[in-house]
C-alpha cells in the first residue's frame, strides 16, 4: 500500500511540479487540463487451468491531469473480479499519447494496491481464514477516439494482482501412545499472483 | 509521408502480437508458505541403548508409571527413564536406595530374583539377588516389534527410535495453486510428524514413547502391562501378546507372538487364567497351555480404559473415560466369571474417574482419579456402594497393589501406602512425594 501511495502522490507531484514550471506561460497554462474516464472490460485468465479460461468483470475510473498534448497522470479506483476474489484497486496512472494527434494510439500504465479484497463464500477453501489484496500493476495499449471533448478508448493489455490469503487447518493427528488426537491447527499463507489479459472500453471527457 | 502511415502498422502489429503472447499465458502462480514445527525420530543404536543402562543413587520421583512389590522392596517405574527401588520392609518409612536407569523403560515383572523389563524394543533380565548391585544378566533383542511411537512404527533398520528432536520448519515452494491440505488436516512427513507451535509446546517425549495407558512373581498393579503366570512372562507388544519362556530365570527366552486385539491395555493373571483389560471389553485366555494361550471368552462393554482384576468368582472392571480412553462412561463393573464362557454383569457402580484397582481378601481398593482412594467390602457384590470403609480425597490415585495388610498406592504426587490390617480402621502410613521437574 505503501508504493500505491507514493505512486500516487508522485503522479500528483509531477503533475503539480508541470504545472508550476509553465505558470509563467499564459499558453501552457491553457494546455493543463482536467480529465477523466471510466471504464468497462473484462479479464482472462486462468485460476485452474484445468476448468479452461476465465472471463471476468473489471472497471475503473481515473481522474487526473492532461499536461501537453501527449501526457496524462492521475488517481483511479476500480473494481476487479476474479473466480474467487473480488478487489478494490487504487493505483495511480499515467499514459502517453505516441502521436501528437486528435485520435491516437497509447501507452498507459497503471499501478497501485488493494484498498478491499473479498473472498466469494462458495469459493471458500478448506481452512480458509482471510485475504488481502496487494500490488496490482497493468500496463496498456489503447487507441482513443475524440469527438469535440469527449472521448472513447479501446485499451488492451496485462493486469498482474497480488492477493495473500490465509489458512487454518485442523491438525488431526493420532497418537497411539495417548489413544488420543491433536486438534491444533496449522496456519499456512498463499501468496497468488494473478495473471490476466485485459480489454476494456473508456468513455471519458478529454 | 510513408514514415507516418509506417509507424502505426508496426505499433499494430506489436500490440496484437504481445495480446497473443499475453492471452495464452495468463495464469495464476501461487507461492505457499507454512509454519510448523517438525519432530524428527532420533535413533540410537542398540550399544548406546545398553551402554546407559546403570545403577545409580536414588532420584527424585517424577512421573511415576507401573508399581510392583517384591519381598519388600517396591520397584516403582520412572516413565521411559528407569525404575526407583524402594526398600519397603518398613511401610512406615519407605526408603529409596537406588535408581535402575533403563532408556525407554515403561513396565516390569520379578521372578525370584530376576527382574524383567522393557527397554524400547528390547526386554531385559537383571539379577537383583543383591539389591545393592544390581546387574544386568541377559537380553532379549528386538522382542516388541510392534513398538510403536507417535504412529509409526518403527523399523529396526534405521536403530532404535529413542527421541523426537524439535525443529522449528518454515516451508516455503511454488504450487499450482490448488489447495494442497487434504480436507481432513494434517500432515505426515515420511521422517516424522509435524504439529503446530502450540501443539509443540505441550509435546512430551516421554508420552510420545509410552505404551497405550495403564507390575514372584511379585506383585503388580492392575495397570500392569507385563505379567508372570507358572514359568512365563506375559507382555503385551501392541495388539499382540509376547510369551517368555522364564523357567531359567537368567535366560529368558521369546516363545510364541498371540494376537489379541489392537486396544488391549492391561493383564492380570489369576490361577492359570488371564484377563485381558482393552478399550472395549474385558478377554479371558486359558493359559493351560502357557506358550499358547486360547481366547476363552470376551465381555464386552462401551469404550473406556479399563483394568480388571479377578478374585474368587468375580472380575472387577474399572472403566473410565477421558481424552486417552474416549468413551463417558466412569464406574465400576462386576461380572461373575463362574461360567468363564459367558461371562454377566452382576452389578455396575458408578465412580468419578477411576484408574487402577486391587482386590485382598474381598476388601476393594478403587484409585478413583480426583476423587482419592476408596476402599469398599466387596464381600457381597451386589452392595458394594453401600460398604464403603474409608475415603482419603484430595489425592490424585492411579494404581494400588494391596498386600498383606498394607495397600501400596501410586498418585499423581506420589507413593502412598496404607494399613489395613483394620478395614474399619484404614490408617495412611507413610508417602514419599513427587518432585515435579
Amino acid at each position: 500500500m505503501k508504493s500505491v501511495i507514493i505512486f500516487v502522490l508522485l503522479g500528483c507531484t509531477f503533475s503539480n511540479v508541470f504545472a508550476q514550471n509553465e505558470a509563467d506561460s499564459i499558453a501552457a497554462k491553457k494546455k493543463l487540463e482536467y480529465f477523466f474516464y471510466i471504464e468497462s472490460g473484462m479479464l482472462v485468465g486462468c485460476n485452474e487451468c484445468g476448468r479452461g479460461k476465465e472471463v471476468t468483470f473489471s472497471g475503473a475510473t481515473v481522474h487526473g491531469a492532461k499536461i501537453g498534448k501527449r501526457t496524462r497522470v492521475g488517481v483511479g479506483l476500480g473494481y476487479d473480479s476474479f473466480y474467487g476474489w473480488s478487489t478494490v484497486p487504487l493505483f495511480g496512472s499515467a499514459s502517453w499519447d505516441l502521436f501528437a494527434k486528435k485520435n491516437a494510439f497509447f501507452l498507459q500504465f497503471n499501478y497501485g494496491g488493494t484498498l478491499k479484497t473479498w473472498r466469494y463464500t462458495e469459493y471458500d477453501e478448506y481452512g480458509y481464514q482471510q485475504s488481502k489484496g496487494g500490488r496490482m500493476v497493468n500496463p496498456m495499449v489503447g487507441y482513443r477516439i475524440k469527438y469535440h471533448d469527449a472521448s472513447i478508448a479501446l485499451m488492451v493489455g496485462y493486469k498482474y494482482q497480488k492477493i495473500t490469503s490465509t489458512y487454518e487447518y485442523e491438525n488431526y493427528f493420532w497418537n497411539p501412545a495417548t489413544q488420543s488426537s491433536v486438534a491444533e491447527p496449522i496456519e499456512s499463507s498463499e501468496k497468488r499472483s494473478i495473471n490476466r489479459f485485459m480489454i476494456s472500453l473508456a468513455v471519458g471527457w478529454k | 509521408m510513408k514514415n507516418s502511415y509506417l509507424l502505426p502498422k508496426l505499433f499494430l502489429v506489436f500490440a496484437f502480437s504481445a495480446v497473443a503472447i499475453v492471452i495464452t499465458s495468463c495464469s495464476d502462480t501461487c507461492e505457499q508458505t507454512r509454519q510448523l514445527v517438525y519432530y524428527q525420530p532420533v535413533y540410537s543404536t542398540s550399544a548406546q541403548v545398553k551402554a546407559a543402562v546403570k545403577l545409580e543413587a536414588p532420584k527424585e520421583m517424577s512421573q511415576l508409571g507401573r508399581i510392583y512389590f517384591k519381598d519388600g522392596y517396591l520397584f516403582i517405574n520412572e516413565a521411559g527413564e528407569g525404575i526407583h527401588i524402594i526398600d519397603n520392609r518398613n511401610p512406615s518409612s519407605p526408603k529409596p536406595i537406588s535408581f535402575l536407569t533403563i532408556p525407554g523403560n515403561y513396565d516390569l515383572a520379578i521372578q525370584g530374583s530376576t527382574l524383567y523389563a522393557d527397554s524400547y524394543i528390547d526386554l531385559v533380565a537383571f539379577d537383583i539377588s543383591n539389591i545393592s548391585a544390581i546387574k544386568e544378566i541377559n537380553r532379549i533383542e528386538g522382542l516388541f516389534n510392534n513398538y510403536m511411537a507417535m504412529g509409526h512404527l518403527v523399523s529396526s533398520s534405521n536403530g532404535i527410535l529413542t527421541e523426537w528432536q524439535r525443529v522449528d520448519d518454515v516451508q516455503v515452494y511454488e504450487t499450482d495453486c490448488r489447495n494442497t491440505y487434504q480436507p481432513w488436516g494434517g500432515m505426515y512427513y515420511d521422517a516424522g510428524f509435524a504439529l503446530t507451535s502450540s501443539s509443540a509446546s505441550a509435546f512430551s517425549n516421554k508420552t510420545a514413547f509410552a505404551p497405550t495407558p495403564s507390575a514372584g512373581a511379585g506383585i503388580g498393579g492392575s495397570m500392569a502391562r507385563f505379567t508372570l503366570s507358572g514359568n512365563h512372562l506375559y507382555a503385551l507388544d501392541g495388539s499382540n501378546l509376547d510369551i517368555v519362556d522364564v523357567t531359567n530365570q537368567t535366560n529368558p527366552k521369546a516363545k510364541n507372538e498371540f494376537q489379541i486385539a489392537w486396544d488391549v491395555e492391561t493383564l492380570f493373571p489369576y490361577n492359570d487364567k488371564l484377563f485381558v483389560g482393552s478399550q472395549t471389553g474385558m478377554y479371558i485366555l486359558d493359559l493351560k497351555a502357557p506358550e499358547s494361550p486360547s481366547l476363552i471368552s470376551k465381555y464386552d462393554h462401551v469404550r473406556s480404559c479399563d483394568p480388571v482384576v479377578v478374585e474368587g468368582d468375580y472380575a472387577y472392571v474399572t472403566l473410565r473415560s477421558g481424552s486417552a480412553c474416549q468413551g463417558f462412561t466412569n464406574q465400576l463393573e462386576v461380572i461373575d466369571i463362574k461360567e468363564l464362557k459367558t461371562p454377566t454383569i452382576v452389578a455396575m457402580y458408578g465412580m468419578t474417574n477411576p484408574h487402577g484397582l486391587g482386590i485382598d481378601a474381598g476388601t476393594l481398593f478403587i484409585c478413583d482419579g480426583p476423587d482419592g482412594l476408596k476402599a469398599f467390602d466387596a464381600s457381597d457384590v451386589k452392595t458394594i456402594s453401600q460398604n464403603q470403609l474409608a475415603h482419603f480425597s484430595a489425592i490424585q490415585a492411579l494404581d494400588i497393589i494391596p498386600y498383606q495388610n498394607v495397600a501400596m498406592m501410586i498418585g499423581t504426587d506420589g507413593l502412598y501406602q496404607y494399613d489395613y490390617t483394620n478395614i474399619k480402621d484404614i490408617k495412611l502410613l507413610s508417602q514419599l512425594p513427587i518432585v515435579s521437574k
